[in-house]
């Protein structure tokens, strides 16, 4: 990482998402909205923030997980702080959130994507991104088949 | 000091209250000993709000300059994993509360690394019958020990209030070594210690569905301290499921 990007970096890691008089913060409802534990969605956010950082300096595009793209969501939500605090104010750039059009090629397309962001991330910060957080390939684009339940009316039993 | 230099908080407090010791207490008293011992630090960020005059004030929780070289026992590691885990995270104050809350799991498991720890082996006892039911007894040496800590409180007690008028600097080096122990001691005023236990308190309070009976007690003591128990993760949502706003 150069002198430029590491004050970059420091600016963008801290951005702070949570506000600190809220009862129920960005970090609290990323957690409930994933069943994650606290300290997990701490940790995507970090990783958030990283996989941002990595698309300011990339010259090609990138992909996030999953897990980090459901931090991206929930952030494209709270539209003051995504797109005035934080892409305007923080990263002096507009960064667009582009849903797949579905297909092989798409699908060819990502998976490359994804694993430049993972090379890219080992070059710039110098360690391999957490496994938990950055699945492999396989992982990333096999284990996504997520839908919204009504947790009022269905039950939730996991596969043996 | 032979006892409250050497035993943690935590297991101070079960030697001197056995069955009636408080997890909340236990889960904040390890917690300040930690930033006493810059196993983890606190770092304060105020930052104004874009074209207004709002401060907002942080609290972060971070890595000390000990975390690594610490030798953490079991009751201790529930607040350190994640720094362990990854040495550059910020934790927000009320979030690490609920790692180390949601870490110490349930009383059993609690009590279970208390009572396995090392140092309270030969105080504490449990049967067959008393193991599967998360019950101990104290053993003889256990009485004793709890004696001697509680004249130790007592003596450590009576010296301050002699000394803080005339030797601030002597309170100071006597507390220094005792770490959080200290918040045994009848003397503590420590505003971080009071934003625990707002931030405990509600916790405790938002995620009663996930709250183990241990915690009765606890909800005993919000009662009668009349805390809001209005403050809740079903209150006061906006997001997309309970209506969006936009500007």
């Amino acid at each position: 990482m150069t002198t430029a990007e590491e004050t970059f970096w420091q600016k963008v890691k801290t951005f702070e998402l949570d506000d600190p008089e809220s009862a129920f913060t960005f970090t609290d409802r990323l957690a409930r909205e994933n069943r994650w534990e606290i300290e997990f969605s701490v940790r995507v956010i970090l990783e958030y923030k990283k996989f941002m950082f990595l698309l300011c300096i990339a010259d090609h595009p990138l992909t996030p997980s999953d897990q980090i793209d459901q931090a991206w969501h929930l952030h494209l939500i709270y539209t003051h702080s995504y797109w005035i605090e934080f892409c305007q104010n923080t990263l002096a750039k507009n960064i667009h959130h582009g849903p797949t059009k579905g297909g092989k090629h798409e699908a060819d397309k990502f998976t490359d994507w994804y694993e430049k962001t993972k090379q890219l991330y080992i070059n710039i910060f110098g360690k391999d991104p957490p496994s938990d957080i950055w699945p492999s390939s396989k992982v990333r684009f096999s284990e996504i088949n997520f839908q919204r339940i009504n947790r009022d009316k269905y039950w939730i039993i996991k596969k043996p | 000091m032979k006892y409250l230099n050497y035993y943690t908080p935590a297991e101070t407090i079960f030697i001197l209250k056995g069955k009636d010791a408080k997890i909340a207490d236990q889960l904040k008293f390890t917690f300040m000993d930690l930033l006493l011992k810059d196993v983890l630090r606190v770092l304060n960020v105020e930052k104004q709000v874009p074209e207004t005059n709002r401060i907002l004030k942080y609290k972060y929780i971070e890595a000390g300059s000990c975390l690594h070289t610490y030798i953490a026992l079991n009751h201790e590691k529930i607040f350190l994993y994640p720094f362990r885990r990854n040495n550059d995270l910020q934790i927000f104050l009320r979030h690490i509360v609920k790692i180390g809350t949601r870490n110490s799991m349930s009383i059993y498991d609690y009590r279970s690394n208390l009572l396995k720890s090392a140092n309270l082996k030969s105080f504490f006892k449990q049967s067959l019958i008393q193991k599967l039911t998360g019950n101990f007894s104290i053993t003889p040496f256990g009485y004793e020990v709890r004696s001697n800590i509680e004249s130790e409180i007592k003596t450590l007690e009576t010296e301050i209030a002699d000394l803080i008028a005339t030797n601030p600097e002597k309170v100071s080096s006597l507390l220094r070594v005792i770490n959080g122990n200290l918040f045994l001691l009848d003397i503590s005023k420590i505003e971080l210690l009071k934003l625990f236990d707002v931030v405990l308190m509600d916790e405790l309070d938002n995620n009663n569905d996930l709250v183990p009976k241990w915690y009765d007690n606890i909800w005993l003591d919000l009662e009668i301290s009349g805390f809001n128990f209005e403050v809740g993760i079903g209150s006061g949502c906006s997001g997309c499921g309970g209506g969006c706003g936009g500007d």
